[in-house]
């Protein structure tokens, strides 16, 4: 199967990590754990990897690392009290695509 | 002298002011003022802007891209803060604190003149106003009543508010720089809603319950709210900005943090470039054009200190004169 996706632990220092002219030419998600989503098989993408000091994972281990977080956002949804579940939905489970 | 449709094959469109097209690369020229054109289209998108100080969601924000306002709040550390930062377009900085701390507060207005009202001390909720001129917060007129999770509209001396929690609530308030009034009810009773516009010419969209959220929106004039085009992704806890005519929704959970972006012309909502970071319960300021998204959770890894600084796209005439 063609990979569409590649995936890269980076943390996002602010101005400048994603500029204006990389958003018009890459599709950017931003996922728990620091996991950043990017178009695979792309020039643009992969120099912006490079610029960001991001480690490339594969999808299994981006998608390791997300479902960590998220479980833990889940454990403490199921903590809260009636009231507070009642007013926010709970968080859903991620699953990343190849 | 080549001419154009030796060239290319075929003869410059002849229109009397500007190309009904938004293609790029179209050509035309323009018998009015004598002029030939050229589009070139620049698409939407979202950059990363400076990191908000402290990962804070529930806060609520002011002003424009390049000058804006957020205050109040919930962070790891705190319940409630009191803590403002101003941004400058690069660096956010500490303002003068709040009064009173709190959380799911709502505000409007500029980065010098900025409003916050209501949200949560506690499990209390507030009906306290405070007003901030560029450098500490003095108190306002009291609302009607207690509320939390409202939308906000306007400026520091024309603010509006909109539905908010003590129940789903319909009820909007309207600020003078002094006290606050009822205004008209909206059609749908809802929380964590976003607002844009002015106290005259408002906007509010999306909320819930349900928990999922809601996609419809409303238009107020100032005395009445009537029925607007629907969001296309239905959300709550949602962001918002601009004007009635030329607003910008984005943000918000369906149970996931949402990334996506929508544009509204006064008529209908359409999908723009979606944010780098998903989130919901995050702030906004600013304009269509020129939207700030400002920290928030992402429901996943908590609270978030990411900017995202949105562009418009744009269709520009590059222009030659004859």
């Amino acid at each position: 199967m063609t990979k569409t996706n590649q995936y890269c632990v980076a943390e996002n220092w602010g101005k400048g990590f994603i500029e204006h002219s990389e958003s018009r030419k890459i599709a950017f998600s931003g996922l728990p754990g620091n996991i950043w989503q990017v178009p695979a098989h792309n020039k643009d993408a992969n120099l912006w990897i490079n610029k960001v000091l991001g480690t490339v994972k594969t999808r299994d281990e981006a998608q390791t690392i997300v479902d960590v977080e998220v479980t833990a956002a889940q454990t403490a949804w199921d903590a809260l009290s009636d009231e507070e579940k009642s007013r926010n939905p709970r968080p859903a489970d991620i699953i990343l695509e190849e | 002298m080549t001419t154009y449709k030796e060239v290319i094959g075929t003869a410059v469109t002849n229109i009397a002011g500007n190309s009904p097209t938004t293609v790029n690369g179209d050509i035309w020229y323009n018998s009015s003022d004598t002029t030939f054109n050229f589009n070139t289209i620049v698409t939407a998108a979202w950059a990363t802007g400076g990191n908000y100080p402290t990962g804070t969601q529930e806060l609520a924000g002011a002003g424009t891209q390049t000058a804006a306002l957020a205050f109040g709040g919930e962070n790891p550390g705190e319940d409630q803060t009191d803590k403002t930062f101003e941004y400058n377009g690069s660096a956010w900085t500490a303002g003068g604190d709040l009064s009173t701390a709190r959380r799911l507060l709502s505000g409007c207005g500029t980065q010098t003149a900025g409003l916050a009202f209501g949200g949560v001390v506690g499990g209390s909720r507030q009906d306290s106003t405070e007003e901030y001129g560029g450098t500490s917060w003095t108190a306002g007129g009291a609302m009607g009543d207690g509320r939390e999770n409202m939308a906000a509209a306007g400026i520091q001396t024309a603010a509006l508010a909109i539905a908010g929690d003590s129940g789903p609530k319909k009820q909007t308030e309207e600020y003078n720089g002094s006290s606050w009034t009822s205004g008209g009810n909206l059609g749908t009773a809802r929380y964590f809603l976003a607002g844009a516009g002015t106290q005259t010419s408002a906007l509010a969209f999306g909320g819930q319950p349900p928990t999922n959220g809601l996609n419809n929106t409303e238009e107020y004039n100032g005395s009445s709210w009537t029925t607007g085009g629907n969001l296309g992704t239905a959300r709550t806890q949602l962001a918002g900005c601009g004007l009635q005519t030329a607003a910008v929704a984005f943000g918000g959970t369906q149970g996931s943090g949402s990334n996506a972006t929508e544009l509204y012309n006064g008529t209908s909502w359409t999908a723009s470039a979606a944010m780098g970071t998903a989130r919901r319960l995050l702030a906004g300021a600013g304009i269509q054009g020129g939207a700030i998204a400002i920290a928030g959770d992402t429901q996943g890894t908590g609270v978030t200190t990411a900017t995202e600084e949105f562009a418009a796209g744009a269709v520009t005439a590059i222009i030659a004169t004859t």
